[in-house]
């Protein structure tokens, strides 16, 4: 265990200066951007003179920019996000707010995804060119070109329009919200159609990675050998060469899971889900930079945490890596 | 060593249908393996040996189509019309395998333990017995005496010769009656190799198992095996007992592997003495005798008309060849053969 | 014993090349000639307003009465150059990056994998919306952006290809007969690394599309262009009343990525041949980077 636990602390140490490269952009993009900097740190909001100088002392506007940096940077590591005078709210308490919607329909997203994958590429590889294999590539193919809300827009036509079957949005009824079981069931339905529509690129990929892995894994040599010891193909299909294709797997899982995080933005403005996706959403609109600025940070780094993640993931389960 | 044949291949032929286009590796081979006989089988790659062996057992790759015909009786049991279920008891049961690289023929993922035992339980639920199995498999082909921490290490965690001795003990976990070994050590260091040799002699002659042993190193064959077989281009050229065939080399090829062989015992300075030419791309066979183009002594009215057909030269000892028998440069080998066991 | 089903599989991924390729030569088509194949100004307010697909306005019109046809037609222009634009930016720049690790080695190289793997990890939209967010929506800088964080992928695919043709025979000979080392890259290391480059790159464009109709869906697009994606921000209101205001936009989208993915998969496949790793690969997979 002990390598394994070298190799994870060696990753987390390339990633700090990652962290720190986007909390510094995230300063620049402030700076950098046309106007008032007060009017940028407080949000295009008419600001008395007293708030004024409120927000100038806070973000020490008068003072040589690499002090602001370290002085943001240091706020940023202290959870201080910065605060938004629009919603009259600290940047980290509404972040701590969405969190919650986000973190849900992404991690159902990605199960749905990860599960499916599995699945329908295992079936796929058992038969190469079969009917299953042929069609889910085509499937695949379709869901990695299609825009996300577009096909979020078309599945609000279909089921929530014409059939009625599904709610077109939100995360609860806004008429009638319900609690305990019923409002747990409630979220879910209005879960299902954003929770497809998200899941649909990840399926593909996780699809084609299982296929391929599971397809090398039972032309392999060690399946050969296995074979050669009397083995059964369905036990070599499951202990050999799924249990080799996992490894991709759980990789890509996590590599998807970071690049979800840019889904997010898009599904929850399409589906007017409750999350960080949307509330950046409304920031950029009502221009509350401090929110653009905070979600963009932590949307991120959760991306470079997600990845790091993955590495010392794959560095347990494949015994090869960690020497 | 009984002169009970317990394998009998009968002119094999393996055709491969690949996107390419449809080849024969194996074109028609005959011999036959007595109960507890070494049998060595010999040639450069691409003679067609592996493709052999591998559809014995019914082994491929999935995304090729093989046609087989011929007949390889096992037992009593034709091999060439068996599938599924009767091919898959026999596999690991009664014949075992040893492939050439342990490095990429065990699962990276699993370790030495679970790879024997599997082995051993061919995927049913593991009892006791079967671990012990295991352990004492284990310290059959050395790897003892602590046998739970080499059970416990991955494949790239044990050296080579580690390595492939856990093959070894994977593939005797059936108590086959015979075993078949892919050029079992041409991917190890030289002292490795006479290490795992000995082990494999040891066990052979241990459980009286036959073994077919493949090899391009014929000072291996001729220390392991009491019969050597000599395919060129998916055919037999000849075959006999170890002794007489090395000794009394009839076929060109015969011959010049032994030339070209570079025994441990070669004067300083002596030339090596590499066959001329290269093996036939299985796409392209010369028709007749396919070793003609290389062949010092080949005619070609007489050569490439057709196949030799096989000849007798001395007990069980035959040639595919022309000229076998008939003049010709008959060479007694004066090459001595460094023994396995002397010290390097 | 088995089935021979693979090559049935082969030749269907060869016509991906073929099908992508004429999805992408209609799309240049549009592209180019769309002040003449459009009917209005797309920006042009008109009198029916919601109106659905007729003899008049074949897409229909908008609820401004624009007509959705024009709209179309110059949001293929748009997406076809951004695509391309953007794609061609982190090209150059991948091939640089890409040759000079390759060529270089040492710490030049571990320095410029580092960096490369950063970018990679970096979620290329919510960048981009941050930029553009704060900096300002024009369209050359949206290009900008998204050219700049697409170059990685490219860079990685011309390092392992550079590495692998370093040391190969013609370069030893050229080499040898004394060229300088610039024109040993420029002329015998380049050009046989860029295949797998191409289809990268063919696949960048798709990505870069959707990154840009992403930004363009959520109203960070340059106002001043019609966009497909601005198109659909548009069409959210009315999706009960006028369904061909999002149809046609985003069926444009959808076309344009899958045209550009099948080309890019299709050359990839005629590529590689009849190779096939022997063992189960346990390394990701490397290709296909995922915008949004």
């Amino acid at each position: 265990m002990n390598s394994v636990l070298r190799y994870s602390l060696g990753r987390a140490a390339q990633s700090i200066p990652l962290l720190l490269a986007v909390v510094c952009a995230a300063f620049a993009l402030v700076k950098a951007s046309p106007g008032d900097p007060v009017t940028a740190l407080a949000g295009d909001f008419p600001i008395s003179e007293e708030y004024r100088r409120e927000v100038e002392s806070r973000y020490g506007l008068d003072q040589p920019w690499p002090v602001q940096l370290l002085k943001y940077l240091g706020s940023v590591v202290r959870g201080d996000l910065g605060f938004s005078f629009m919603n009259n709210e600290e940047v980290s308490t509404l972040i701590w707010q969405r969190l919650g919607p986000t973190v849900l329909l992404t991690g159902g997203a990605m199960l749905l995804a990860s599960i499916g994958g599995v699945v329908v590429g295992t079936l796929a590889a058992r038969r190469p060119g079969g009917v299953v294999d042929v069609s889910s590539q085509l499937a695949a193919f379709a869901a990695y070109a299609m825009p996300v809300f577009w096909l979020g827009q078309l599945l609000i036509m279909l089921f929530a329009i014409k059939l009625g079957w599904l709610p077109a949005g939100g995360m609860r009824s806004l008429r009638d919200p319900k609690t305990g079981f019923e409002g747990v069931l409630q979220v879910g339905k209005h879960m299902i159609l954003p929770a497809v529509v998200f899941a649909a690129r990840y399926f593909a990929i996780t699809m084609r990675v299982v296929r391929d892995g599971v397809i090398g894994g039972m032309d392999s040599d060690y399946s050969i050998a296995a074979r050669a010891r009397g083995v059964k193909e369905r036990r070599i299909l499951v202990s050999h060469a799924l249990r080799n294709a996992m490894l991709p797997v759980v990789t890509i899982l996590s590599l998807n899971l970071g690049f979800a995080m840019s889904g997010t933005v898009l599904i929850e403005t399409v589906f007017n889900w409750p999350g960080l996706g949307r509330l950046l959403f409304d920031a950029i609109g009502s221009r509350d930079y401090p929110v653009v600025a905070g979600v963009f940070i932590v949307l991120t780094s959760a991306v470079v945490v997600i990845n790091l993640i993955a590495d010392i993931l794959y560095g347990v389960l494949d015994p090869r890596v960690t020497e | 060593m009984g002169d009970s044949p317990i394998l009998s291949v009968e002119n094999l032929a393996v055709e491969l249908v690949t996107p390419e286009g449809t080849v024969k590796p194996v074109r028609d081979v005959s011999f036959t393996v007595n109960r507890g006989e070494a049998v060595g089988l010999v040639g450069e790659s691409g003679s067609g040996k592996s493709v052999t062996v591998m559809s014995l057992l019914g082994l491929g790759r999935r995304d090729l189509f093989y046609r087989l015909s011929g007949k390889t009786v096992f037992e009593g049991i034709d091999l060439v019309a068996e599938r599924g279920e009767r091919l898959r008891e026999i596999r690991g049961r009664n014949i075992g395998m040893v492939f050439q690289d342990p490095s990429s023929f065990l699962n990276p993922v699993m370790t030495i333990g679970k790879t024997v035992l599997e082995a051993v339980t061919r995927g049913r639920r593991a009892t006791p017995a079967d671990f012990e199995k295991r352990d004492t498999l284990l310290r059959d082909v050395g790897l003892g005496p602590d046998v739970a921490t080499v059970a416990a290490h991955y494949p790239h965690q044990l050296s080579g010769g580690m390595k492939q001795r856990a093959m070894i003990a994977c593939a005797l976990a059936g108590d086959p009656e015979l075993l078949i070994a892919d050029e079992p050590t041409t991917a190890l260091d030289a002292t490795v190799q006479k290490q795992v040799l000995t082990v494999m002699r040891k066990l052979q002659r241990s459980r009286n198992m036959a073994m077919i042993f493949i090899s391009h190193d014929l000072n291996v064959v001729s220390q392991i095996c009491d019969k050597v077989v000599v395919m060129y281009a998916g055919r037999v050229v000849e075959k006999g007992p170890v002794e007489e065939v090395l000794h009394n080399p009839q076929h060109p090829y015969t011959r010049a592997l032994i030339r070209s062989s570079i025994s441990f015992q070669t004067e300083r300075g002596a030339p090596l003495n590499p066959i001329p030419g290269e093996v036939p791309d299985v796409f392209s066979i010369p028709p007749g005798c396919a070793f003609f183009p290389r062949c010092p002594l080949g005619v070609a009215d007489m050569c490439q008309a057709k196949v030799p057909a096989p000849v007798h030269v001395g007990p069980d000892h035959t040639v595919a060849c022309v000229f076998a028998g008939v003049g010709g440069e008959v060479e007694k080998q004066p090459v001595i053969w460094r023994s396995i066991d002397a010290p390097h | 014993m088995t089935a021979n089903r693979v090559p049935r599989v082969r030749r269907a991924e060869r016509q991906y090349a073929t099908v992508g390729a004429v999805i992408v030569a209609v799309l240049l088509v549009i592209a180019v000639l769309s002040p003449w194949i459009a009917k209005h100004d797309p920006f042009a307010l008109g009198e029916t307003a919601l109106a659905g697909p007729s003899a008049n306005a074949w897409f229909g019109t908008d609820n401004l009465g624009r007509d959705v046809w024009s709209q179309f037609v110059y949001g293929a222009r748009l997406s076809l150059t951004v695509g391309v634009v953007a794609a061609l930016i982190g090209s150059v720049i991948g091939v640089g990056v890409g040759t000079i690790a390759g060529v270089r080695g040492g710490v030049t190289d571990a320095l410029l994998m580092r960096l490369t793997e950063a970018v990679l990890i970096l979620p290329r939209f919510i960048v981009a919306v941050a930029v553009v967010a704060f900096l300002g929506s024009g369209i050359s800088r949206i290009i900008m952006v998204i050219g700049l964080m697409s170059w990685p992928g490219v860079a990685r695919i011309v390092r392992a290809e550079v590495m692998k043709v370093k040391n190969l025979e013609f370069v030893e000979a050229a080499r040898a007969s004394g060229l300088g080392r610039a024109s040993i890259v420029f002329r015998e290391i380049l050009p046989n690394s860029l295949g797998p480059a191409i289809v990268v790159a063919s696949l960048d464009i798709g990505q870069a599309i959707l990154v840009e109709a992403g930004l363009s869906f959520l109203g960070l697009g340059d106002p001043t262009v019609m966009s497909w994606g601005t198109m659909l921000n548009n069409s959210q209101r009315f999706l009960a009343q006028a369904w061909w205001m999002a149809i046609f936009p985003g069926a444009g989208i959808f076309l344009s990525v899958l045209g550009f993915n099948m080309l890019g998969e299709g050359l990839r496949a005629s590529r590689r041949g009849t190779k096939r790793a022997r063992n189960g690969s346990a390394a990701p997979d490397a290709g296909g980077e995922v915008a949004a």
